[in-house]
Order: structure tokens, then sequence, then C-alpha cells
């Protein structure tokens, strides 16, 4: 990141939390008591029973930049964005903020339930900093935006949750502030107004605008930070370029899940005469693998053993990435590979050549199944689990390799 | 651009004067957002009801009916006031209800905000001036009232009336001062509150609002002497009724007192309000 006149600079900030509220609501109280005889006790050490949700956290964001921020719940992801809107104070530690900082934390905050659309648009205006005359000039413009129509005239007590968020984002975007802090809000409403909303906040990332946005999506962060922090435990485990700083984060994620570890945990078998003995992932080479290129080959070898004859079997496979989105589902049924029955000790292979999915870590699941596909001999859920690596791009999902033509018209 | 730091100490550069200051600037730079919140919760609160506005002038006609009822049936014995008792005790309580008001208002400064105040920043002390004027609003329907009843009662309030926008600032400013005081411990320490709240109730008969200020109790003598509410709602009331302080000197102390003791508190609030929010969590 450039030292250049950053928008924002947090310098070494620490923040603590006491975890009990009885002794949270003391220490609170011995606070004020110092306070009024204008002592402050030391911040910068831990009383019994607190803990730092953020501890010697730093970094610098320039104008137009878009800094993505990931974490696991409890990480101190929300606590930094409170700290750096100024509304919790850091106990270590400088936050420099140069120009308007507008926060999506909670979108519609203020909202009176009883007031109208139109009258909440101007309450929540002027909550997030706007005036009067700002709100009265942009006013069509954040009604075009969340669509209300009719019902900008209506309570807002008569709003489904998503047409709430609609408008909270709606006015929280408009007041156009030089710094956007987005806190995963983005994850209400229905999916073309989500699609609208990135495009909105694509438009004022176009226009030079800076953003920080917390989000549980590493695709979303992939797809628009150009930088990130992953924050672990209040301490700042990576920054830097937001595809690598998420590739570090789902690694240990992974590490974390211990996929291998609870096989036996994910694994059901429903008929002792008819098993999957063992599930390999195997390189073009035949040999086990769990860390692959893209475009290289790889192979799911699923070992069986059936002490019965299995009629018709059907193998299904499917892979989800780290957010729990099934890439890849297939089954041997619709792919066109049959046999009549089964019986003792077999394998069979599932191979990708190319493995064309994007760098990340993935999860694997399978069924095996005697005819019906919704009833399965054994059921192996998430048990397995791979990474790719080196792709020429790491945006999307994955690369399906396409060919691109181009023709001039007469 | 302007640069904002946040440091664990940023608010403690400013003093009493300084915090004052500040918030005489918010105040005008929120205004809109003042305004807004102002009406919010001014009148969405009657849009769900059948009389709707009504309700605000239909409270205080009760609560002066109350007094005009218990006094008929004879129930009070106040002593020699100067004026019908229930003239005298009206004003005296509408001027207890604006103290009272600017306490309880004071010590919603931080909960009148609970549904954004750990969402979005803004100057928490403002809040303060949005419940002040929602006191002063409710004040003017009840003056007004208590101006028509004085009417029917035959009592015509001194023309030094005028003055009575100056003569209850300083009340103003010492119950809000407690009502700050309030708000914030109420945060870390409710029970505390809880009991502020029930003894300011009680308050009322530590100030000569509805009986006369002779009163054959030594003790209570002497505490009608000393407190400084007594001087600062009495001279309200005796300003619109007699057009005189009550009680110059004490006034003027009191005054003193109110003033000091409100920069203390908002300076205090100022530098403890994020350490608070916190623990609003």
């Amino acid at each position: 990141m450039s030292t250049k006149s950053p928008i924002l600079e947090v310098e070494g900030v620490s923040k603590k939390f006491c975890l009990n509220l009885r002794r949270s609501m003391f220490y609170g109280a011995v606070d004020l008591a110092n306070g009024l005889i204008g002592r402050d006790a030391d911040r910068g050490i831990l009383r019994k029973g607190e803990f730092w949700a953020l501890q010697n956290v730093g970094f610098k964001l320039q104008q137009g930049e878009t800094l993505g921020i990931i974490g696991s719940n409890g990480s101190g992801k929300s606590t930094l964005l409170r700290l750096i809107t100024g509304i919790y104070p850091p106990d270590k530690g400088t936050i420099r903020v140069r120009g308007k900082v507008g926060a999506l934390i909670a979108l519609g905050a203020g909202f009176h339930p009883h007031m109208t659309g139109r009258e909440n648009v101007y309450t929540n205006g002027t909550i997030l900093g706007m005036s009067k005359a700002e709100i009265d000039a942009r006013y069509e413009e954040i009604a075009d935006f969340s669509e209300l129509g009719q019902f900008m005239n209506s309570p807002v007590s008569t709003y489904s949750s998503g047409m709430v968020a609609r408008l909270g984002f709606s006015i929280a975007v408009n007041s156009r502030p030089d710094l956007l802090i987005v806190d995963e809000v983005l994850a209400v409403g229905d999916l073309a107004f989500a699609i609208k909303c990135h495009r909105k906040m694509s438009d004022y990332r176009q226009s030079g605008g800076t953003t920080i946005m917390v989000s549980h999506s590493n695709q979303i962060i992939r797809n628009v930070c150009k930088n990130a922090i992953w924050l672990n435990k209040g301490i700042i485990e990576a920054i830097g370029d937001a595809q690598d700083v998420c590739a570090l984060y789902e690694a240990e994620s992974m590490r974390s899940i211990k996929a291998s570890d609870d096989r036996n945990q994910s694994v059901m078998n429903y008929d002792s005469k008819a098993r999957v003995s063992k599930v390999e992932i195997l390189d073009k080479n035949s040999l086990p693998r769990s860390e692959f290129v893209f475009d290289e080959e790889m192979k799911i070898r699923i070992h069986i053993d059936c002490a019965r004859k299995v009629r018709n079997p059907i193998f299904t496979i499917s892979i989800h990435n780290i957010e729990n989105i099934q890439v890849i589902s297939n089954y041997t049924s619709f792919d066109g590979w049959k046999v009549d029955e089964l019986e003792g000790k077999a394998y069979i292979d599932f191979i990708l050549s190319p493995l064309t999915l994007n760098p990340s870590k993935y999860f694997l699941s399978l069924t095996f199944t005697e005819n019906d596909i919704n009833k399965p001999l054994e059921w192996h859920e998430k048990a397995y689990s791979f990474s790719v690596t080196k792709a020429p791009t790491s945006y999307g999902i994955f690369n399906p390799k396409p060919r691109w033509e181009f023709r001039r018209e007469s | 651009m302007r640069e904002v730091v946040y440091t664990p100490h940023s608010k403690h550069s400013s003093g009493m004067l300084g915090s004052f200051i500040t918030l005489c600037k918010n105040t005008r730079k929120s205004h809109d957002f003042i305004w807004q919140l102002f009406k919010r919760d001014l009148f969405a609160n009657y849009k769900k009801s059948a009389l709707g506005y009504a309700w605000m002038i239909l409270s205080p006609i009760i609560g002066v009916l109350s007094w005009v009822i218990m006094n008929s049936a004879g129930i009070l014995k106040p002593g020699e006031v100067g004026v019908p008792y229930p003239a005298y005790v009206l004003t005296g309580t509408l001027m207890w209800g604006l103290l009272m008001g600017s306490y309880s208002g004071a010590a919603g400064t931080l909960t009148a905000g609970t549904d954004m105040i750990q969402q979005v920043k803004y100057p928490h002390e403002v809040l303060l001036i949005k419940q002040l004027a929602q006191q002063l609003v409710a004040f003017g329907i009840n003056l007004l009232i208590n101006l028509l009843v004085l009417g029917l009662l035959g009592v015509i309030p001194s023309w030094k009336i005028i003055f009575l926008p100056l003569v209850i600032i300083p009340m103003m400013l010492l119950s809000s001062a407690l009502g700050l005081w309030a708000a914030m411990i109420g945060v870390v320490a409710p029970d505390i509150t809880n009991a502020m709240n029930i003894g300011f109730g009680f308050i009322i008969y530590l100030v000569p609002v509805i009986y006369a200020k002779e009163v054959q109790n030594h003790y209570l003598a002497f505490i009608l002497h000393w407190n400084p509410l007594t001087y600062l709602v009495c001279s309200a009331r005796d300003v619109m009724l007699f057009g005189r302080l009550y009680g110059a000197t004490g006034y003027f102390a009191s005054t003193t007192l109110a003033l000091f003791a409100f920069l203390f508190s908002l300076r205090c609030f100022t530098l403890l309000e994020n350490r608070l929010i916190e623990k609003m969590a």
C-alpha cells in the first residue's frame, strides 16, 4: 500500500472489552468515577476478565482503494469498523480519518416504524450527516434507487425487511461519503437488489470513492477489493493483496476445520455389505495429493467393497468451495456411466482434466447408491478436501477456459 | 478534507467551556439532525392513536383538573399563598413539570438514540438539545392551558411574565446537569439511576410548590432555605404570578450553581460518553 496522503491511517490500535457483563458495568462505573476526578486509568493494561478485541492493528488506506476485511466470527472486524467510524474510542493507538465517513453497519439506523418511508429518508439522512437541502436535492434519486414507489408514503412498519434494507442502503450510499464502510449488509434483500447494490458500489469506486468492506464471502472480497486484511482474534494475521490474503485465510480455515480428521463423523454407511472402503484424491500419476495447480489433472478414486451384488449402482460427487457454494455436482447416471451390477472389490475414477477450479479450498462429498439416488448405501459428506493454486485469474469460482473469437461485421 | 483523529484521550484537551462551545457548534451544525429527530419523537408516537395530537393537550388538562378537584373538595390546606390556591399550585406544578421534564429529558440523552448509537457516529450531546426542545414544547402547551385557567380563576399574570424564558433557564440547566449524570450512571449502574429518579420525584415536597413557603417544621424550613430548587422553581412561578423573584440572592446564587453544575456535567458527559456507549452494546 502506498503511503501518499492516505484517507485513513490506523496506527497501533488496540481495543479491549470485558467478558462478564456485571464486571464490565463495574469497570464502567470505576472509569466514570475516575473521569469525575480527572484521572484516566491506564487503558493499555488488561483488568481481570478483560480481553483484547483488537491488538496493535495498523494499516493505511489511500483514496480510491477498496480494502476487504476478513476473519472468523469474533475476530474483531465489526469492532474495527466502529473504531474507524468513531463510535468507540481506541484504548491504544491513533486513527486518522480524512473526509466524510459513511457507515453501512446497520441499514436503516434510526428508522421509526410509524413514520413513512419519505419521513424516514429525512431522519436517516440527517443521522448520516446530510443536511435537509442535500436530502431535498437527492430525494428522487434515493426513492428511485430503493424502487419502493408508492410505499414511500406508507409507514415503515408495513415494509418487509428487504424493503427496509433497500431504503437504508439507498439513503446511505446517496450520502456520498469519502470513505464508505460496508459491514456485510449487502447480504440482506433479494438477489436483484444485491446486484443493484454491487453496481452502485462499483460506480462509487469508479468515481474515486474509498471503501472498506467486511464480508464472509471471500469471493466478494476477491472480486471487489485490491487489498485485504485478515483479522484473527483481534490481530492482523495477514495484510496485502486480496488474493493472497484470502488464500491464506482459507488455508487456515481448512486447517481448523480438519475435515480429514473428522472423516468418521461425516461418513454414513447404511448397508454393511456395500461399502466405500477408501477415497483417494490423486494426480495424473495416480499419486495422492491435496494441493493442485490450476489446469492439471485431478482424479478422485472411490474404492468399493461389496459383499453382495449391488444392482444398478450410481455414484454422485459434489464439490463445495469454502463458502459452501456447490461448484460441481455430477452423477454417474447423468454422465453416461452405467454398469448393471457390482460385487467384490473395485474402484471408480472421477477425472477432472483439466482442473479449472480457481484457487481456493474445496470440499468433496460423494454418495454410493443402488438404483435410486435418494437411497444411499454410503454417504461421505464433505469428508475430503483439496486446494487449487496458481491460476491465470482468480476471479469467479472456476475458469472454463473459453475460446474468444473475433469477427469483423461487413 | 476535514481530518478527525481518534485517540484514547482525544476528548481530554477541551475544558468545561470548551465542551459547551462544542455543544453550541454541534447544535448549529446538526440543526437538521436535531429537527428531524425532534419531529420523529414528538409526533411519531401519536400516529397510531385515535385521538392523535389531542393527547398533547389532554394530558395537561387532566393534570389541571385533578388539582382543581382536590382543592374544591377541601383535601388540600396549603396556607396563605397570596392568590387563589389552584392558581398557585397549578403555576408551581407547571414549573416543577418543566424541571422534571428537563431532568428526564437529559437522563434520556443516551437512551434516546439507542436504536442508532452503536451504528452511526453523531454528536450525542446534541440529543440533549432535542430532548430539552421536546420538554419546552410540552411546557409551552401547559403554559397556555395554565394561563387560560388563571383567567377563569380571575388571576391576571404579571406583565413581567415576558421574562419567564430567561428565569426558567437556570432551572433547566440544573435539572439537565442532574439528568446528564442520571444518563451516564444509568449505563453502568442502573440501580443508582432508578433511585435518583424516585428521589427526584420526592423532592417536590422539599420545595414550596404545593404548599406555602412558611412552614412550621424547622428541619423542613432549613431545607427549603438551602435548597437551590426552591429559588429556581419558585422564582419562575412568582415571576409569572407576582412579577418578582423568590429571594433574589438565593436565585442568583442558585443560578451560579446551576451554570457551574451544567458545565461540569456536560464536560464529564463529553469526556465519558464514548466509554459508556461501549457498555450499551
